[in-house]
């Protein structure tokens, strides 16, 4: 959806400038005077904001970078500049593009940019420019921090009386923010004043910015002075605008004949709705295309069929009609995943980034996602888990929490059985795969040519390691997505054991997730984010070699607390010793606060993998 | 797919074309479809493959490649639209189709990118001169049941659109695994400024090809210079009534690329090049082909000087510089009869520093970012030579990963290098400041070359001209040498490192630029700190900040790129680097070694294994790459870097309370005519001394020698794995 770019627009802007950004530059000052106000000329209601900013360089022949987006319903303007009170030349004005992502297959953003050198230390650049808005629906967000870290900034936010408004405030605790408000000629002036501001920073394991850095969310209602108008008064009037931008559907026929296609004989309605559900995964392609309003409505369902390709609203919307044409009570709806920290207490089009189909059934709504290629009907993946669903429910809507999923739909289970050959382990293995770790995995491997294939699976065992020669006994279903996936091998560990004199050395874990995790915590400005729940259990069963005993083994490592667990043991039993590990992430967010004691954790971890098994003569 | 189509992009921003703006783009793009659809060439028709490539992702049933250039008014290939046949003087036509066989070559057809229109026309008084081309192309797909789709090409997105340029991208429908995609892309260009367009190919694509073909037709304005190598079919020549003459290659099953290390493409695979040089050019500037390609080269040697002294202002330049240059030499001896018992050798040396210097020197840039035109100054400095009678050599010669010197067609093809004939010839290049007097680079080693003897007569200035080959300088001066002494830390967690590296010739590269700072430059090339500190003095405000930045970048580069050398040797991020310095710059010829040293602290080498601990000494080397099953084959030969010798000592502290078990484990010999594997290792006292050299003895192999050389890989990454144990007593 349209939104998703803006976010991830942002998240490129951070990226790109990120890797850009002089760290020799600051921010001494910004200025953004917010100011919704009617433009009599457009007969529109218009959201000005007036920026001034003024960097210094820390060092000579600093670059700096300018980016910032606009689109149907914004401009850029009045963009200006003046390094050191010299002004820019007259006939300049920054360069302009498309905005071009890989994600993204087409976007009607346009990109304003221009790169500057600041020549000296010292030296003071001053931008000016405006953004107008000329639908208050598509301005929402007003972040502190910027792409430089900020001395200081003040935000004003200026609405007049006729105009209803809610400013949200998110991510101030732990900041220097200061607010102030006032009423002034029948408009209600709020002022932030914030200082010593970190830059936006791209850390491992995160999600949006919206969880971190603090920012304003001003929430436009209505209008009722100059002109009436209805914004996103609340849930419902945002409902009905989306309702508003539906087209009606063309050529259904087509659809339907397709459906029928696809069920055949099937008799239920679970049959039916995994049948549309596969095919659609199967045989449709996922493309990002935002465009205009059409950034927020689907394409028609015959013609995604048509094209065999869409966006996450077309796709969505062609497993509705599909559905509804072979009886299934099938709901387009909308959502925001977790890459955003709102839900729809704040009405908006911040709030949403993306649109599924909910199937009601016994008034229970089952959600289907075609975007997701490798998850199967009953598998959810973590981005729309403990998320709200805004459900269509004709005049009105369902709004419905997506449950959160166990950790267990993440299974990974490797279970090995060994015996020692010379310096090598040899014996069998088994590999199961479920949910996110599978839809990983796939996701990877259809991505690999097939003439690669043969290697592929055997090297996604092995870690790419060809001392850890692995060759496939059974094949598993990478056909059918709804399935696990479950294989088996036989494995020839090479130069696996170290043997000095009357003594072996065994290591029995391969894999070593998250070793070397590295969160760099003292520096670290956002939450831990995983991507899903991980569950990863390995178990390594050892023949003793006849003539051995155990001499010692690592201590045992046993980490158990509501957000994760580690536990890694040797048990000895006659002849045998088995290895067991489980890494189990419960909850995908770690909070900031607990980093320190998650680093402390993982270090534990990692020392348990950096001690072996002794055994003796 | 890609490939092509960067290709025709190149191709519109290396050119320039004209459409003429009231033409129909739609009935131009239906004559263009039915002429293209309607007459494929050979393959087209093609709907199955062979089942031996059945496992292949994607397998190009045919590709065809035509331009059609003329700078007359009529293309024979346009005459299906009348309305364009005036306006066009170039077609630029791809064509494929492709067996899509996954998913992973679905989404690598999944959509099209294309320079859709682009116009660089210039008003010029009250005409106009026309540059403009504009882009069509057509996408249908055969689905396995036998069902066509022709794509809607109008549901096209623009990504740029404005009145000089329009950038399309498409998305292709219902394409699956198991489906023919058959499209094409067409350009179509008019210009009436110069073009100097030119084209090489590698035949080889990423996917198997079954039929390929290639054309290129020509009005008789444009004179052709052309090369087939490394089995590439030859172009088949005719010539029409209008006189057009076509140059045509084809060909059937071409494997699809390897991914082999260490590869020279254009010496391994079949690849052609095509050079048509529009004669009747009059914009009056130096264009940069070679009419005569047949390799004589007192031809293009008199012609390279003809087109540098066009520019008679810049090339009087150089020789200005060249000659103050050997002034500045012969100012810096004592006396006049010094300089005259100066060796050539000698005299030679101070010049080529100096040049570095002067190229060096600038405190307000990184030294990393000069690079300076070699062509010009070896000219100008063979001119100054033969002015003072000191005889020498001017060589031209191919890079080893371009094409070999005598199928080069234009001077672009070459390199230059000076060769003075001192006591122990010394070969001169002229590019960046760290190469050292005498350092031939290594792109150039071992390539046969053209020399041309300068000296002066009695009678004057005279020329001999020979065919010679470059020196490969021997693995000795190539040399890495690494010195680490190693502990473990007392929590028997992690080792500390003190190492020192020695570097010279090719194993300096990348490390000299990063490393070495403006001052190590004054050092070692003689002007010292004082000299360092008086030129800062003499900088503007502005200057010495921009050189105080360029300082603090330098350290700031040095130290990171440090982090990152020793990251990627050992895989493992290095904690507490410290007392980094660099103790010899290796930019003279006294002292040719780069020398650097630190301190840092390791993860990842220790296992605890109950009371006693295992330490991984081989990786102390670094990482070696495995290679694997797949890569053990080979057919194309092997081109590395250089020959070089890479030597280890390592001195490991036996922490007190333990023994060590395990050390005759680290001994190992390989040994083939390629190279070598020699690893030792002894205790001394309570320490213990490995040593290890990983010799290679040349910069090329036969690919038939590639196992030989995976024995050695071999013997690295299986020493990389060993380890020693230190038991508790």
């Amino acid at each position: 959806m349209k939104n998703v770019y803006f976010l991830l627009i942002f998240l490129f802007i951070c990226n790109i400038l990120l890797a850009q950004a002089d760290s020799n530059i600051v921010i001494k000052s910004a200025t953004k005077n917010i100011d919704i106000s009617y433009n009599t000329k457009t007969k529109k209601v218009e959201v000005v904001e007036k920026v001034n900013i003024s960097y210094i360089a820390k060092k000579s022949n600093a670059n700096f970078v300018f980016t910032e987006f606009y689109d149907e319903k914004t401009k850029i303007q009045k963009v200006n500049y003046t390094i050191d009170n010299k002004r820019n030349v007259s006939n300049w004005k920054p360069q302009d593009s498309y905005y071009q992502s890989n994600d993204i297959f087409y976007s009607d953003a346009r990109v304003s940019y221009f790169d500057l050198n600041l020549p000296k230390v010292g030296s003071e650049l001053s931008i000016t420019y405006e953004r107008v808005t000329d639908d208050p629906r598509y301005f929402a967000v007003v972040y502190f921090s910027e792409n430089y870290s900020v001395n200081f900034t003040s935000i004003i936010v200026t609405i007049p009386k006729w105009f209803k408004a809610d400013i949200k405030e998110f991510n101030f605790d732990g900041f220097d923010i200061e607010k102030s408000e006032e009423d002034l000629d029948g408009k209600k002036i709020t002022t932030y004043k914030g200082k010593g501001l970190n830059a936006f920073k791209s850390e491992s394991f995160t999600r949006g910015n919206s969880y971190t850095y603090p920012h304003i969310l001003i929430l436009s209602k209505s209008a009722s002075g100059p002109i009436n108008e209805e914004y996103f008064i609340d849930l419902s009037s945002q409902f009905k605008w989306y309702k508003s931008i539906l087209l009606p559907e063309i050529e259904l026929e087509s659809v339907k004949t397709k459906a029928q296609e696809i069920i055949g004989t099937a008799k239920t309605d679970q049959e039916k709705i995994n049948l549309i559900y596969y095919w659609i995964q199967d045989n449709v392609r996922y493309i990002a295309f935002e465009n205009g309003i059409a950034g927020f409505r689907p394409d028609y369902a015959s013609e995604v069929l048509k094209k065999k390709y869409g966006d996450c609203k077309g796709m969505a919307n062609l497993a509705c009609q599909m559905l509804k044409s072979v009886g299934i009570d099938a709901r387009l709806s909308w959502l925001g995943t977790n890459h955003i920290a709102y839900d729809y207490s704040t009405p908006c089009l911040y709030v949403d980034n993306h649109m599924i189909c909910a199937v009601m059934k016994d008034g229970k709504p089952i959600l289907i996602d075609p975007t997701e290629t490798y998850l199967s009907i009953n598998e959810s993946a973590e981005r729309i888990q403990n998320r709200e669903i805004l459900i269509d429910n004709g005049d009105n809507y369902i709004l419905y929490k997506n449950p959160e999923r166990s950790y267990q739909q993440n299974l990974i289970f490797i279970n090995n059985t060994l015996i020692v050959d010379g310096n090598n382990l040899v014996g069998n293995g088994k590999y199961l795969m479920k949910g996110e770790s599978k839809s990983g995995f796939l996701n990877g491997y259809n991505s690999i040519k097939t003439n690669k294939i043969g290697e592929s699976l055997a090297n996604y065992i092995n870690n790419d390691d060809v001392n850890y020669e692995v060759k496939i006994t059974k094949q598993p279903d990478l056909i059918n997505y709804h399935k696990d996936i479950d294989l088996a091998y036989s494995l020839n560990y090479k130069n696996a054991i170290t043997r000095f004199d009357n003594e072996i050395y065994v290591d029995l874990d391969h894999n070593k997730e998250f070793k070397s995790l590295n969160l760099e915590k003292d520096k670290r400005l956002a939450d831990v984010f995983f991507s899903f729940k991980h569950f990863i259990k390995y178990q390594s069963k050892l023949i003793i070699p006849e003539g051995y005993t155990l001499k010692s083994k690592p201590s045992d490592l046993n980490i158990d607390n509501p957000d994760y667990k580690l536990k890694a043991n040797y048990v000895a039993n006659g002849n045998e010793i088995t290895y067991e590990k489980e890494i189990i992430i419960k909850n995908s967010r770690i909070k900031k606060s607990k980093i320190s004691q998650l680093q402390k954790d993982f270090e534990a971890l990692n020392q348990f993998y950096q001690e072996t098994l002794t055994l003796s003569k | 797919m890609k490939i092509k189509l960067l290709l025709l992009t190149c191709l519109f921003l290396s050119t320039s074309t004209l459409f003429a703006q009231k033409v129909d783009y739609n009935s131009v793009a239906q004559s263009l479809k039915e002429s293209i659809w309607l007459n494929p060439s050979n393959g087209f028709d093609l709907k199955t493959i062979p089942d031996s490539l059945k496992k292949e992702s994607a397998v190009i049933l045919a590709r065809s490649y035509s331009t059609e250039a003329s700078s007359k008014q009529k293309i024979k290939y346009l005459v299906i639209t009348a309305a364009v046949t005036t306006q066009v003087n170039q077609i630029t036509t791809y064509h494929e189709r492709t067996l899509v066989n996954d998913k992973a070559a679905v989404e690598n057809y999944s959509s099209l990118n294309y320079q859709k229109r682009l116009a660089n026309n210039k008003s010029l008084g009250i005409g106009k001169i026309y540059d403009e081309s504009q882009t069509y192309l057509g996408v249908k797909i055969l689905k396995s049941s036998g069902k066509e789709i022709i794509v809607n090409t109008s549901e096209e997105v623009l990504l740029k659109n404005n009145d000089t340029e329009q950038k399309g991208k498409l998305a292709i429908p219902d394409l699956q695994p198991g489906d023919i995609i058959d499209y094409y892309i067409c350009v179509v260009e008019k210009t009436e400024l110069g073009k100097n367009f030119s084209e090489t190919e590698v035949l080889n694509n990423e996917y198997h090809t079954l039929n390929y073909n290639y054309s290129y037709t020509f009005s008789d304005k444009f004179k052709v210079t052309y090369n087939t190598l490394n089995g590439c079919p030859n172009f088949t020549i005719s010539t029409d009534n209008l006189g057009n003459t076509t140059y045509s290659l084809k060909g059937k099953d071409l494997k699809r690329k390897s991914e082999d290390l260490w590869v020279s493409p254009y010496r391994s695979y079949p690849f052609f090049e095509i050079n048509p040089l529009q004669t009747n050019l009059t914009t009056g500037s130096v264009n940069k082909i070679l009419s005569n390609g047949d390799g004589e080269i007192s031809s293009i040697k008199k012609q390279i000087r003809d087109l540098l002294k066009l520019d008679f202002s810049t090339y009087s330049y150089y020789t200005r510089y060249a000659n103050s240059v050997l002034e500045t030499v012969e100012e810096s001896f004592p006396s006049k009869k010094e300089f005259n018992d100066a060796s050539l050798d000698t005299i030679m040396n101070r010049a080529y520093n100096t040049w570095r210097i002067n190229n060096g020197f600038n405190l307000t840039s990184k030294t990393r970012d000069i690079r300076r035109n070699n062509m010009y100054y070896v000219y100008a400095f063979s001119d100054v030579l033969i002015k003072k009678n000191i005889p020498h050599e001017l060589i031209f010669v191919s890079s080893r990963f371009w094409k070999p010197i005598d199928k080069v067609l234009g001077f672009d093809d070459l390199t230059f290098l000076l060769k003075v004939n001192t006591e122990k010839p010394v070969y001169l290049y002229f590019n960046n400041p760290y190469n050292n007097y005498g350092q031939i680079p290594k792109f150039l080693q071992g390539e046969d070359a053209y020399s041309v003897l300068q000296f002066k007569d009695g009678v004057g200035n005279n020329e001999n001209y020979s065919k010679v080959k470059i020196p490969v300088e021997s693995e000795n001066l190539n040399v890495l040498n690494e010195r680490l002494n190693v502990s473990i830390l007392s929590d028997f967690k992690k080792i500390s490192i003190n190492r020192v590296v020695e570097e010279t010739g090719v194993m300096k590269d990348d490390d000299d630029h990063y490393l070495l700072t403006k001052l190590d430059f004054y050092n070692a090339l003689g002007k010292g700190k004082t000299q360092y500190d008086k030129d800062f003095k003499s900088l503007s405000k502005t200057e010495k900040d921009n050189a105080t930045a360029v300082s603090t970048d330098e350290e700031t580069d040095k130290a990171e790129y440090l982090k990152s050398l020793i990251q990627n040797q050992y895989d493992t991020k290095p904690e507490q680097i410290s007392n980094t310095q660099v103790t010899s710059t290796g930019l003279t010829i006294n002292d040719n070694r780069l020398t650097f040293s630190s301190n840092f602290v390791l993860n990842d080498f220790i296992q605890k294994a109950g009371n006693n601990f295992l330490l991984n000494a081989g990786k102390l080397i670094g990482t070696v790459s495995a290679v694997k099953e797949q890569e053990r084959t080979r057919f194309v030969d092997v081109y590395m870097p250089s020959a070089r010798v890479l030597s280890y000592f390592v001195t490991i502290n036996i922490p007190n309370g333990y023994k060590v078990k395990g050390i005759e484990n680290l001994t190992k010999e390989v040994s083939n005519v390629t190279g070598s594997f020699k690893s030792s290792a002894k205790q001394e006292g309570n320490v213990i001394k490995l040593e290890v050299n990983r010799v290679y003895h040349h910069n090329f192999e036969k690919a038939v020698d590639w196992p030989k050389l995976v024995s050695l890989l071999d013997a690295g990454y299986e020493f990389t794995g060993q380890k020693i144990l230190f038991e508790k007593l």
